[in-house]
């Protein structure tokens, strides 16, 4: 892929952090005014994609903009980048707001220390980084692969749901997802 | 002390893809808490969830969309009163700690045959039974094989199934038809947090002891 578009895209990440760390410094409207414009869009289209309304669908998008407003303080830039974080805060709002369930979640406090194996920071940056050339992994993936990452992402179904819905055998789209995850990761790797 | 066993990679998938129920979620993210592994894991899959969300295609918002939310920023408290306070306890990790509230001991136990002690953790979805058991050391289930899916993560003491010993942050799946005959392990007190999915026909490990008919 062209170095040129991979520099356009990692600006643009490093844009949009700019954003989250003025809102969290001092409150800056004009900043998070930048960042809905930019993302509020896409959160839309995400929403829409996944079955909403556009009314709905904008509702979402309020309940998700008004949670980075309160949370701004807790984004890390060193550990996820933005349109990761606000894909986490949407995903839990739709939950809510259509399931009236939670996704139970885990912050940084949770963590109970020294009871796994750690993982490097090395490799933590490399997870970080690859975000901006993932895009177009995805887009690379076979059509068995890709579609249920879809499914899982777009349709809000578990393997299970997909694996009955293809009428395929469980061990079948458990493979695919397995594939699938394993090729985005080498394609971060590669990164490097 | 060290994890050894993890949900499989398609759970923490449907996990971080949203798909998966609040019950099970609530198994996966208190095994997050002890396992830096899984958390690096799950971390990889919501960048992936990142890049579709902006590869979704933008929809426009109508005029006064970010007007209305701007309105509703003075009003929105910050993250302080946002989040919800986490009890500290030494057995629950947070995210089961944001469930129960009260701690263990202010929990409301029944006895659930001899050697088992069952409080449930009221959920969204029916169709789950979650609950906290504290079993005395060395307990057996008999021989059983599974209707509906079980998912068991061990906060204490452990728990034996043929060659396996699951310990404190390990999780344990018992898949429909799974068949089976664990214990848990002779030297302490065993509390874990059960999942059972189809409660109404359970044959699992636990569903068996907290099954009124079995």
């Amino acid at each position: 892929m062209a170095t040129a578009e991979n520099e356009a895209k990692s600006n643009e990440a490093k844009a949009l952090a700019a954003c989250v760390l003025a809102i969290a410094e001092t409150q800056d409207r004009e900043a998070f005014a930048q960042l809905f414009g930019l993302l509020a869009p896409k959160v839309k289209g995400y929403c829409m994609k996944r079955g909403a309304s556009a009314a709905e669908a904008e509702e979402t998008v309020q309940e998700t903009m008004i949670q980075v407003w309160r949370r701004a303080k807790q984004f890390d830039p060193n550990r996820a980048a933005v349109t990761t974080w606000i894909f986490t805060i949407a995903r839990n709002k739709r939950i809510d707001q259509f399931r009236k369930e939670q996704h139970p979640e885990i912050t940084e406090d949770d963590v109970i220390q020294n009871m796994s194996e750690t993982v490097d920071a090395h490799t933590r940056i490399e997870n970080l980084e690859a975000g901006t050339t993932l895009a177009d992994r995805i887009r690379e993936l076979p059509q068995d692969q890709a579609e249920v990452i879809h499914k899982a992402f777009f349709e809000d179904k578990t393997h299970q749901v997909i694996a009955e819905e293809l009428d395929m055998p469980l061990g079948t789209v458990k493979s695919r997802i397995r594939l699938a995850l394993s090729k985005l990761k080498s394609s971060m790797s590669e990164y490097e | 002390m060290m994890i050894c066993y993890h949900p499989e990679n398609e759970l923490l998938f449907d996990y971080a893809s949203g798909s998966l129920e609040e019950e099970p979620s609530l198994v996966v993210a208190a095994h997050l808490a002890f396992c830096d592994l899984c958390r690096e894991e799950l971390r990889s899959m919501e960048n992936l969830g990142g890049v579709l969300l902006a590869d979704s295609g933008d929809e426009q918002m109508s005029p006064n969309a970010l007007e209305a939310v701007i309105s509703r920023l003075d009003s929105s408290p910050d993250a302080s009163s946002d989040l919800q306070l986490t009890p500290s306890d030494p057995i629950l990790p947070g995210p089961i700690a944001r469930y129960v509230g009260s701690g263990l001991d202010g929990l409301r136990w029944r006895r659930v045959g001899l050697s088992v002690k069952e409080a449930v953790i009221p959920t969204a979805n029916t169709k789950f039974r979650t609950s906290l058991l504290r079993i005395q050391p060395g307990t057996a289930i008999p021989n059983h094989t599974h209707v509906g899916s079980e998912y068991t993560l061990v906060l204490k003491g452990g728990i034996l199934d043929d060659d396996r010993h699951y310990r404190r942050g390990d999780l344990m799946f018992e898949g429909e038809h799974d068949e089976h005959r664990p214990k848990a392990a002779e030297d302490e007190e065993c509390i874990c947090l059960v999942v059972l999915d189809a409660p109404l026909r359970f044959t699992g490990f636990f569903a068996r002891l907290l099954n009124p008919s079995a």
